[in-house]
């Protein structure tokens, strides 16, 4: 990074110039007038929980309701009709744990040295039980729109911290406001095994210690309390914010959303529970293995993660041939063949992990944190193909969840006195080209356009490089995001990029052939100009690359065909 | 006044001579080793009598005539031993491993190839009689920091300066650029130890690229070039004639290393080499010696077998490596028999496994005409045992560096002596 | 067709699943030489092992039907190896931001899947005291583990009813990491003492007034409790007796401030550990009952092991003080029998003597001495079997029995014994390890004052 003539200042301000308004540049969602709130979806098969199946079905939404589900019918007055003939009509995914939509975190105060490490402020220790995420969300944030458009219509979202981040909430993924949006507030207390860098509590068993302190604590609390209101002379109870937080969780009323990612942290989740007594959900969890027993008894519930290991052995497999004769030299071929059974045994395990859970009749629901949206579905799909009955799947994106976060009352399956959130898809959800269409969230209806069938692109198909693209760009500290547009064929692409200045700016030298897309644009930072450079390997509707900024280095970038949505 | 300061001299005078009596000196002599093994590992073994004069070995076997004024030491039941040799450590240049002041293998810079060990080697360092005691008698001990840490030395374990110690080997040091992580405390990313792999490799073929411009330039001009040490220090090296001691470990570096020798024309020494037995054939091929080591140490990948670090010198060894063993320690390079002893069972063999602390490290030094086995007319460095030396109990009985008779001693002894019944014991 | 091959073979599977049942640890050693630790030598003897239990010792027993039948011909089988001191199979060490940290637990962070533990078992140790590192005066308490190698439960690696453990700290490592760190006392010795006085002060009055609290509570139910404070209950289970301490110490001067705070607190279970200068004052170690768990012969790494000879562990044996050689290390606790064999080198111990300090000595300072540490009958059936005398630098280790079940058998090892691998991992790591990497009693520090950056910056 250490050029002659640029300072880490003018790079920050090179940055902050050139992407200057690319925050507010959200994936579209155009502002047509909204005709009414009275919809009509026809010619559906519904599936109205997992294994209940209604078809050729109407479905009447009025004010966010549904008013009714079943044979077509009739229907008077104004009425949005909903072409949905050969459609699959499910109830709206429910995300049961996430940070889904929170705004860019300033991370000041982590570097900050603590002068007595041993005594932190509970900020500083990251312990802030009582805190609400409402705070934190950004409405228009990308990773709203995106886990809507694969049927989302609810997170439990929670803040991002270190040991006690704070609380979390139910939010409706639809609304100009954060309290449009909110369905339920602060439901829940959320706990991770991450201590803070040099203050206490730093490491596992710190965290551990913590934890059973502060629940401790809030036990007494509560009797204290109790004394306190029932007697006089009673010395006044404490107000720590941590206890207060934590007498719900004492007397039963919140669980708590233990971060559980591996083996290990879901035995210690369990070890604390087994402890101290308290509603546990073991939420980001990928494998649970050895706990199967321990679960039940804790009566503990499980929020798995949508984020699984690839399967890179299939990828290999070509190489593999070619390996044959150079194999790694210094590698025994029975030592590459171990590993490689390892790894391929231990993907299984992972793989097979969801179904196994099912089988033992744990009942569970899906976390979108740490997962791409383009990844879900085909992560969802990983897991039937390894034994996870499509049900499962599917009651573990509605009715588990909404069970689980005490909702079912009013979402996770398509019922008259429902809330309107379903999704609707050209074709059974788990089927690899199934499209989502319309998202209803909350009686608001978003509509999708169909996207070309992934077997008419084939390689080399120059069509597919055109149209509207957003990108994101990691730059130091930092994450920008915009949209570029090319149109066109070989030799005569056009193309131009919104990268902050209120005008767009054409692009050049664009050119593309087998899957990669390279093109240039300059732009003026204080007087000098500066040539950008951007080279992206595309896969589908997807790609990533890197954007080379001369002098400044270069980034990764990438990026998804525009979401087609139209907010209606 | 100035009587009782005269006495007060006088009596600290005293004192000290009272106190140099207690300490046990190294003597110089004639010394017959009478009914004695002999291990001479380069020509069988055999009884009889060891002969030392002069500083060398003078007399080996049955009918050795033993010189009037010769120190007869009747050794039935021992055997004699070339002394250990231990072919890379940091020994005399550290004293207390936590303050670094007191550790000289350290110099600022990543190209320092001038440096050199014998300089900072501390004579009175406290390792020393703690090595020697356990029959290592010489060993290599090296800078270590940066691309070109400096020229290792070869030193024998007594001596009173530098150049009473110095054995006849120096080498430069080179630090093999890493592929991987240095530790578990190293936290860059796969793109940054990339990075830095890359650079490291980049920064090698400069610093040889410009070392062999700069010794054809010196060979032409006659007048006064500019000072330049380290490139002088590189001139024997790109020449082909310095030995070069290439730090190198995973398997990765090896087979670049092995490359990068290859295409240098350098006369390379392998140091470490803890993958050597992923490529033992190659190396084999490549024809370079080998100084690995420790042996005692986890492997390298958590895949590995448990025994890989134990078993690395047998493979190698059998594959038709040449092999020595080091400790890669300072203050217990005194642990190279044990070292030795763990590769002994572990598939190199007892007899190989002495040859890698003895007679191997002598070749691979170019010192094999002097030290590494018991031959008449080689530097008596001599060690007798009551048993097999690598055994962890045996106990050593002589020692001779030089043809000194080097006394038993260390802190360790001392503290033993002076401590096992304390005086006074618990007070009352 | 291949969904009907899939489901064919998750029924075949699970009918595995539940045909397997747990290994209930029965097997026979024949005709072994059994170095039973505290009952002599015994040639071509048998070990019946029933349920994870010695059963029986003598000659030519018979085993029931299903049991496993080892043949010891040849071979030397001794009780399992066990380790006073390390640091292996837990995720975090050093709590390093107090200088008083009882109320943390090493057992909360147990690592069942860390290869050390195989590699332990490689070499013959069954037993692991993991202890919480040396960076506070009063560190966390420890946990003292079975290698249970291939248990998928952290809890599996606990050895249920052992005594609970802390681990206390004296000398350069608190006063770095507190007083040069982060400017807070202990910045020396003196204040080290300090600490340690007011952390038992103050777990002394904790004491107080919960008791207090409780009788007041007998006539009144509408007391208020006093705070709840773990740090301080620690510090009074350990004034109680309940608590073993294992104290990190270096410098004669420091062992006796210690033993004087503990004769004014009335605490007598006291360990050493490491104890370079034990020898000095062995005879007072010996009046006091305590105990040394030392290196067999580090020395020098830092200042305060400058003056130390490695026949530390013979001079505290012959003045009585019960003395066991331990590892601090994921290296050395491969080879603590050849750690103890170079007592024998350094001050002549026996073969029974060098042989119990890595037996029935660290069994006794870890208060287990009744379960484990010797082959008798009715202990633990821990148990290690070499084809030399584990004494010999020659002696390899041939199957290593954690209570009746054998987890190390170096005829049936795979090389590539890792229970949780990263399937997305290409070829694993190279990594080589620092042999600097002494005191693994330091570990997170490091990481916490980006020591590491500086080490790492200093080594290129």
């Amino acid at each position: 990074m250490e050029q002659p003539g640029f300072s880490r200042g003018l790079l920050v301000l090179f940055f902050a110039f050139l992407f200057w308004q690319s925050a507010s540049l959200q994936p579209v969602r155009k502002g047509l007038p909204q005709i009414t709130d009275k919809y009509a979806v026809r010619g559906a098969t519904v599936i109205q929980s997992p294994g209940d199946t209604l078809r050729d079905a109407l479905i009447l939404i009025d004010d966010g309701m549904i008013h009714y589900v079943g044979k077509d019918k009739e229907v008077d007055g104004a009425i949005y009709a909903v072409k949905a003939d050969s459609m699959f009509v499910y109830a709206g995914f429910i995300d049961a744990f996430s940070h889904t939509g929170l705004k860019k975190q300033e991370q000041g105060n982590e570097r900050e040295r603590i002068d007595d490490p041993g005594n932190p402020t509970n900020e500083q220790a990251g312990i802030q039980p009582g805190r609400s995420v409402l705070d934190m969300v950004d409405p228009g944030s990308r990773a709203i729109s995106d886990l809507r458009q694969l049927g989302f219509t609810i997170s439990h979202v929670f803040p991002e911290g270190r040991m006690l981040p704070g609380q979390g909430s139910l939010l409706l993924l639809a609304g100009d406001q954060t309290d449009h949006m909110l369905f339920r507030q602060d439901i829940s207390v959320y706990a991770r095994f991450q201590g803070v860098r040099r203050a206490y509590p730093g490491t596992v068993i710190g965290v551990m210690a913590k934890f059973r302190e502060i629940f401790r604590n809030a036990e007494n609390a509560l009797a204290h309390r109790r004394i306190f209101a029932e007697e006089e002379g009673i010395e006044r109870p404490a107000y720590d914010r941590s206890l207060l937080a934590f007498l719900p969780v004492v007397s039963n009323e919140k669980p708590v959303y233990f971060e559980a990612p591996d083996l290990k942290s879901v035995h210690r989740a369990l070890a604390l529970q087994k402890e101290l007594g308290f509603q546990l959900v073991l939420a980001n969890v990928k494998q649970a293995w050895s706990a199967d027993s321990k679960i039940t008894d804790a009566n503990a519930r499980v929020v798995l993660s949508l984020d699984i290991p690839d399967e890179k052995e299939e990828k290999k497999q070509e190489k593999e041939v070619s390996e044959e004769e150079t194999p790694e030299p210094g590698w025994s071929k029975n030592e590459l063949d171990a590993l490689k059974k390892k790894r391929s045994e231990s993907l299984a395990k992972y793989l097979e992990e969801p179904a196994r859970l099912a089988r033992a009749g744990m009942q569970f629901s899906f976390s979108t944190d740490g997962v791409k949206a383009k990844e879900i579905m085909t992560n969802l799909r990983k897991m039937v193909k390894n034994g996870l009955d499509e049900g499962e799947v599917l009651a573990a994106l509605t009715t588990h969840p909404a069970q689980l976060l005490g909702i079912s009352k009013w979402a996770g399956t398509v019922e008259t006195g429902k809330m309107a959130n379903l999704v609707i898809l050209d074709a059974p959800f788990l089927e690899e080209d199934a499209q989502v269409r319309y998202v209803f969230v909350d009686g608001d209806l978003y509509a999708y356009e169909a996207k070309k069938k992934k077997s008419a692109s084939k390689k080399g198909d120059m069509a597919r490089v055109n149209g509207a693209w957003t990108y994101t760009v990691d730059v130091p500290g930092d994450t920008r995001a915009g949209v570029f547009t090319i149109n066109g064929e070989p030799g005569k692409f056009t193309g131009v990029i919104a990268t902050g200045n209120s005008e767009e700016t054409d692009l050049e030298n664009i050119e593309y052939a087998d899957g990669t897309l390279n093109f240039e644009f300059s732009t003026e930072v204080e007087g000098t100009d500066v040539r950008i450079k951007v080279a992206l390997e595309f896969d589908g509707d997807a790609y990533t690359g890197r954007m080379n900024v001369g002098p400044f280095g270069s980034f990764p970038m990438e990026g998804s065909r525009k979401s087609p949505e139209n907010k209606l | 006044m100035k009587k009782t300061f005269l006495f007060l001299l006088t009596l600290l005078f005293m004192q000290s001579v009272t106190l140099s009596q207690q300490v046990a000196k190294p003597e110089y002599g004639s010394f017959a080793l009478t009914n004695v093994t002999i291990e001479t590992v380069t020509n069988g073994t055999v009884q009889g009598t060891l002969l030392i004069r002069n500083g060398k070995i003078a007399g080996i076997g049955e009918n050795v005539s033993i010189p009037q004024g010769t120190k007869v030491i009747d050794c039935t039941g021992f055997t004699v031993y070339p002394g250990m040799i231990d072919g890379g450590t940091t020994l005399g240049l550290s004293e207390v491993g936590s303050i670094s002041l007191t550790q000289d293998y350290n110099e600022v810079g990543d190209f320092t190839p001038h440096v050199q060990a014998l300089t900072a080697v501390n004579p009175n360092s406290v390792h020393i009689p703690v090595t020697r005691v356990n029959g290592v008698t010489t060993v290599l001990t090296m800078p270590k920091s940066g691309l070109f840490p400096g020229t290792a030395s070869l030193i024998h374990l007594h001596g009173y300066t530098p150049q009473q110690m110095e054995a006849g080997f120096s080498g430069v040091v080179l630090n093999f650029p890493n592929s991987g992580r240095r530790g578990r405390w190293d936290r860059r990313t796969d793109e940054e130890v990339k990075k830095d792999y890359e650079e490291d490799m980049k920064k090698l073929s400069d610093i040889w690229g410009r070392s062999k411009q700069y010794a054809e330039m010196k060979d032409k001009e006659t007048g006064l070039m500019e000072y330049n040490p380290e490139m002088d220090a590189m001139i024997p090296l790109v020449k082909g004639n310095g030995h070069l001691l290439i730090e190198v470990n995973k398997r990765e570096d090896i087979l670049s290393a092995i490359k990068w020798v290859r295409e240098h024309g350098a006369k390379a020494i392998f140091m470490g080499v803890s993958e050597g037995w992923r490529v033992a054939d190659s190396l084999a091929a490549a024809d370079i010696p080998v100084i690995t080591g420790p042996v005692l140490s986890v492997p390298g990948r958590a895949s590995d077998r448990y025994d890989v670090a134990y078993r690395n010198a047998g493979v190698m060894q059998k594959a038709g490596v040449q092999v020595a063993i080091r400790t890669n320690e300072s203050e217990n390079v005194r642990n190279l028999p044990f070292n030795a002893g763990f590769a002994a069972a572990y598939g190199m063999g007892k007899k190989e496994a002495l040859r890698a602390v003895t007679i191997v490290p002598a070749q691979i030094f170019g010192v094999d005409d002097q030290i590494g086995s018991l031959e008449v007319g080689k530097t008596a460095n001599v060690i007798v045992s009551d048993g097999d030396p690598f055994e962890t109990k045996t106990q050593f009985q002589h020692l001779f560096i030089n043809g000194w008779k080097v006394p038993l001693e260390s802190r360790h002894t001392l503290l033993y002596d002076e401590f096992l019944e304390r005086s006074p014991g618990l007070r009352e | 067709m291949k969904h009907m091959l899939f489901f064919m073979c998750l029924f075949f599977l699970s009918g595995i699943e539940l045909l397997a049942q747990p290994d209930p640890g029965n097997l026979l050693i024949r005709n072994g030489t059994v170095l039973t630790i505290t009952d002599g030598i015994r040639a071509n003897t048998d070990i019946l092992v029933e349920n994870g239990k010695i059963k029986r010792i003598g000659k030519n027993l018979r085993a029931p039907q299903g049991y496993q039948t080892i043949d010891a011909t040849g071979m030397h089988v001794m009780p399992g190896i066990i380790d006073a001191h390390s640091h292996i199979a837990i995720d975090a060490v050093n709590e390093a931001t107090n200088p008083v940290t009882a109320e943390v637990f090493v057992g909360d962070a147990l690592d069942p899947f860390d290869i050390s533990i195989y590699r332990a078992l490689a070499g013959g140790v069954t037993i692991s005291h993991a202890m919480h590192g040396s960076a506070n005066a009063i560190g966390g308490q420890c946990e003292t583990i079975k290698h249970h190698w291939g248990v998928w439960d952290p809890q599996g690696l606990v050895m249920e009813g052992a005594p609970r453990t802390i681990k206390f700290a004296l000398g350069e490592n608190p006063m770095r990491v507190h007083g040069e760190g982060y400017n807070k006392m202990p910045r020396t010795r003196m204040g080290v003492e300090q600490v340690i006085r007011e952390a038992f002060e103050e777990g002394k009055r904790y004491q107080a007034e919960w008791d207090a609290y409780d009788r007041k509570r007998m006539t009144n139910a509408k007391t208020v409790a006093p705070a709840f404070d773990l740090r301080k209950q620690t510090m009074a289970d350990i004034l109680n007796g309940e608590i073993i301490i294992h104290c990190h110490s270096y410098r004669a001067d420091e062992i006796l401030m210690l033993l004087d705070v503990l004769e004014d607190y009335g605490v007598d279970k006291i360990c050493f550990q490491h104890v370079n200068e034990g020898f000095k004052i062995a005879p007072e170690l010996a009046a006091y009952g305590a105990h040394a768990s030392v290196f067999s012969d580090w020395w020098a790494y830092k200042f305060e092991v400058y003056y130390s000879t490695a026949y530390n562990a013979t001079i505290l044996t012959r003045n009585g003080v019960v003395t066991s050689i331990n590892s601090d290390s994921g290296e050395l606790i491969r080879h603590l029998y050849h750690e103890a064999a170079k007592t024998q080198k350094y001050g002549g111990l026996t073969d029974d003597e060098a042989l119990a300090l890595i037996t029935i000595n660290p069994a006794i300072q870890l208060g287990i001495q009744d379960r484990v540490g010797s082959i008798e009958v009715g202990k633990d059936a821990d148990i290690a079997i070499f084809n030399d005398h584990p004494l010999s630098i020659y002696a390899i280790p041939q199957k290593t029995i954690v209570d009746g079940i054998v987890r190390f058998d170096i005829d049936s090892d795979p090389a590539d014994m890792r229970m949780d691998v990263d399937p997305e991992e290409e070829l694993p790591a190279f990594m080589l390890t620092d042999r600097h990497d002494h005191e693994s009693c330091m570990k997170d520090v490091e990481m916490i004052y980006g020591l590491n950056e500086l080490l790492f910056n200093h080594k290129h």
